[in-house]
Parts: structure tokens; C-alpha cells; sequence
């Protein structure tokens, strides 16, 4: 029997004594009264029971005495007087039923490429939330959607239980498609200013040499190749999509502007500790009074409120820890400029090697005046310069 | 058990029937040393925190140890918690 039953239908600790306990025991069990947790002349049974037992206890002649009573009915006996208890209860169990109409968390399952904070605000753009009506959620639907707006996600499956949305995904891991060559006719220009260093053309024309200082926009590649006759006239243009590396040594200059203070919070030591509360969307802090004038930061440790495994409700609580700080303006000092050009300028450093850019030095600058201060740092790199543009069309009028 | 009873355990043996279902034999499952369960006894005989005496279909058992417990019984089976020491057949 589980404990619910046990509650529900009560429970009465009842001491046995006389000389034939073995005898009450068998015909107890013989009549089908239940008896449980015998232990020091003691045992367990339901109210029920308990009043057919006096005809047993009578006939064995041994003596019952109730020790102690639990359970749902005795509660509700107990309590029969209290009419706010009671009215509580109802509308306890009222909220909770009208709770159970709508969503309260929603859990996503399977994701690794997109983060469960992607999914939640796409799901909220399409106005399915934390607080949305049950009935108002279509899963097919919902489960179409996301698979027209995720390529990468290969199959999902939304389900309601209980006040959840649980929406379980598997992502491909291998690419969905192969991107597509582009055909059509075009040149390679130079995206940047620089001196070139190699030249791979795979398609094209090639129109300058290693060494050539180029200026941003000129012609590096020209996709229109000219069919020269015997005499060296140009009888035909074939038009093709020009393709080559061309690698130079170019520039990359950084500037990064800082004001000459900033506001940096600094807390006092001064701490309160206390309860978070909130209740559908409504918040309530119990925090030990303060009559500091400073500012507080506020540190949640914020759990959900769950009945049953998938029965959550809109009711939060937790432990929130304030901590006073007070804001002063502070100096940047010439060592504090450095360290943040530094981690500006490896930073960018590592953004270019993911690109396959190669650095082959740097040159940085540090001014300070009246109006702040500025990081300029020169990067020397080397790197694919060429990029497409529409044909020129150079040979047209030949 | 009497001739014919034993003649028709014979026959489930042979037919390779359960003999336990079959005859209503007791069937004692222990766990650990604190947990006992019987099925089809008869009654109890003596019950205190030390001994137990069960009445089985042809045999008596009694258990003993120490805060002995019958956790719950009803007209067949029976479980017993508690540190049981000694488990004898009489």
C-alpha cells in the first residue's frame, strides 16, 4: 500500500495488551482486518478496522487502547471548524487547477550547436513563453516551424506534460549541403592596399606580378581571357569566373578610443542576506532593513517551484544575497591603457588566424591628450587580397 | 504430506508444473538478514520483540533476533523486519 493511500485513508496506532495477542492477531488477519508494523505490542490499522477488531478483542479477551490517530480524515476532523483553513485549501486547489491550464517552463533537449537561450527567443518571437495557454500551442505546427527556421536541426518533436513544454531536437552534424561554385563571369580585384607576394591563378587572366604595389579596387585577375588568330587580333572573348589566391602584405590599422576615467564600483563589505519571492510576476524581497544611501547589488540563487515531476508553477523562490557598492570616477593610468590595447590587439590577432591570416608583426601607438586616450596599433599581415567584381569588360572595345 | 499427496507431486514433477503453486507448499524469501517473507502459513503462535513462531502447512518455523518487527500480514503472506539471528524449522 503507498503512503498516499495510507493518508488518505487514515491510520490508528493501537496498543494491545492481554495474555492471547498471537490468537487476536490470527483472527484479525482471518477477517481480513488489516494489521501492520506490529512492534512492542503495538500495530497499525484503519479506522475501519479498528471498530471490527473490539468483536475480535472481545473474544481473545485482550484490551485495545488507541495511541495515536493519522491521516486525512482525522486532519479534516481536527479541523472541521476552520472555515479560512478550509476556504485557503479551495482556493489552493482552485489556483493550482487554473494553473494547470497554461506553460510554466519550457525545456529543450538534444541541442549543442544552438544554446537553449537561441531556442527560447526564437520560441518567444513566435510568442510561445513561459505563461502561454496550453490550448493555444499547436506542437505539429510549432515543430514545422522550427524545422523550416533551424536547417541544421534534422528532426524535433514538441510535447506538452503536465505544465511543460519539452522540445526535443537532434542536430545534423555533417554539413547539410554542399555550397554551390559560382559560374558566373567575374574579376578579382584587390580588396586591399598591398604588395603582393604570391600569385596562384586557377582561373583567368593574371594582371599583376609578384612585387607590384597595388591600391584598393585594381585588377588583379581578369575573368575575360581574349582568343588571339595567327595575326594576333583578338577574335573572341570567352568570359570565365575568375579564381586565384593572390597573397599580399598588407596593413591593418586598429584604432580603439578610451575616455580618460570611467565609473568602477567598488563594494563597501556591507552585506544582507534574505529570501526571494516571486509569484507570478510579482516580486517580493525579505531583506533585513538599511538605511544606507548606496547602491545594492543583488546576487539570486533562484529555484522553481515543481509539485510533481512535470507540474511546474509560476512561483519562484531563492536565496538573495545584496552587497552595498558605492561608484567612483577613476583615472585610467598609462599600465591600465596598455594591458586594454594588448587584449584589443589579441583579440583582433585571433579573429585574423581563424580567418588563416598570417601576422608577421605589429607596430602600436598610445596618445593621451585632454579628451582621452587612443591605442593605435599597425598590424603587418599576410593575406588573400583578391575579391570578386563584375567583369570590366577591357577587351570590349577591341 | 500424506501417500496421495505425495503421489501428486510426483505427477507435477514429472509434468514439470511448479510444486510450490501446485501443493500450496510455504515459500520463505529472506533479504539480507532483515527482511523475511513467508507466504502461505497458517497462524501465529508466538509473538515478542525476541521470537517469533510461525505455524506453516506441515512445519513450524521460528525466527529470532532482536527488535522484531511484523511489518504486515494478511491471511497468506507475511513480512518480518528486523536483526533476525536464527531461523529453525521445528
Amino acid at each position: 500500500m503507498s503512503n498516499w493511500d495510507r493518508l488518505l485513508e487514515g491510520r490508528v496506532k493501537v496498543e494491545i495488551k492481554g495474555h492471547d495477542i498471537e490468537r487476536f492477531l490470527n483472527i484479525s488477519s482471518k477477517r481480513n482486518l488489516l494489521i501492520e508494523q506490529v512492534y512492542q505490542n503495538q500495530f497499525l490499522t484503519t479506522p475501519h478496522d479498528f471498530k471490527e477488531m473490539k468483536t475480535v478483542a472481545r473474544k481473545t479477551k485482550v484490551r485495545l487502547k488507541v495511541k495515536g490517530r493519522q491521516g486525512l480524515p482525522f486532519f479534516l476532523f481536527q479541523n472541521r471548524k476552520r472555515k479560512l483553513l478550509c476556504i485557503g485549501l479551495m482556493m489552493f486547489a482552485f489556483i493550482l487547477f487554473v494553473s494547470s491550464f497554461y506553460i510554466w517552463d519550457i525545456s529543450f533537449i538534444g541541442n549543442r550547436r544552438f544554446t537553449d537561450d537561441i531556442l527560447s527567443k526564437y520560441l518567444e518571437s513566435l510568442s510561445v513563453h513561459a505563461g502561454r495557454k496550453k490550448s493555444d500551442i499547436k506542437c505539429e505546427d510549432l515543430e514545422a516551424e522550427i524545422r523550416n527556421t533551424f536547417s541544421e536541426i534534422t528532426w524535433v518533436s514538441v510535447e506538452i506534460r503536465g505544465t511543460r513544454l519539452i522540445v526535443n531536437v537532434k542536430e545534423n552534424e555533417a554539413l547539410t549541403e554542399i555550397a554551390e561554385l559560382e559560374k558566373s563571369p567575374c574579376d578579382l580585384v584587390a580588396g586591399k592596399r598591398g604588395i603582393i607576394k604570391e600569385v596562384i591563378v586557377r582561373n583567368g587572366f593574371s594582371c599583376v606580378k609578384v612585387g607590384d604595389i597595388v591600391e584598393q579596387g585594381a585588377l588583379l585577375v581578369d575573368g575575360t581571357i581574349p582568343i588571339l588568330d595567327d595575326a594576333g587580333n583578338t577574335v573572341f572573348l570567352h568570359e570565365t569566373h575568375a579564381d586565384a589566391e593572390i597573397i599580399a602584405e598588407t596593413k591593418h590599422e586598429l584604432v580603439k578610443k578610451l575616455a580618460l576615467s570611467r565609473v568602477e564600483k567598488v563594494r563597501t563589505g556591507e552585506k544582507r542576506s534574505g529570501l526571494y519571492i516571486r509569484i507570478f510576476g510579482y516580486t517580493i524581497y525579505l531583506l533585513p532593513p538599511s538605511c544606507s544611501k548606496l547602491f545594492w547589488e543583488f546576487v539570486i540563487d533562484q529555484s522553481q517551484l515543481c509539485l510533481l515531476r512535470n507540474f511546474y508553477l509560476p512561483v519562484y523562490w531563492g536565496a538573495v544575497d545584496a552587497y552595498e557598492y558605492g561608484e567612483y570616477e577613476r583615472f585610467y593610468t598609462k599600465e591600465e591603457v596598455e594591458k586594454i590595447g594588448q587584449r584589443y590587439l589579441q583579440e583582433y590577432k585571433e579573429k585574423l588566424s581563424e580567418k588563416g591570416v598570417q601576422i608577421l608583426g605589429n607596430d602600436g601607438k598610445i596618445e593621451g591628450n585632454e579628451s582621452g586616450w587612443t591605442i593605435t596599433e599597425t598590424l603587418t599581415v599576410m593575406e588573400n587580397i583578391a575579391v570578386e567584381a563584375k567583369t570590366s569588360g577591357k577587351y570590349e572595345e577591341n | 504430506m500424506t501417500k496421495s499427496g505425495d503421489g501428486f507431486r510426483a505427477v507435477f514433477e514429472l509434468l514439470k508444473l511448479p510444486t510450490d503453486v501446485a501443493c500450496g507448499d510455504t515459500r520463505i524469501y529472506m533479504i539480507g538478514k532483515s527482511k523475511l517473507k513467508i507466504e502461505n502459513y497458517r497462524s501465529v503462535l508466538v509473538y515478542s520483540e525476541t521470537m517469533i513462531k510461525i505455524q506453516l502447512i506441515h512445519k513450524k518455523i521460528v525466527i529470532e533476533g532482536e527488535q522484531l518487527q511484523i511489518r504486515y500480514y494478511d491471511k497468506e503472506e507475511m513480512e518480518i523486519i528486523g536483526c533476525i539471528e536464527v531461523l529453525r524449522f521445528e
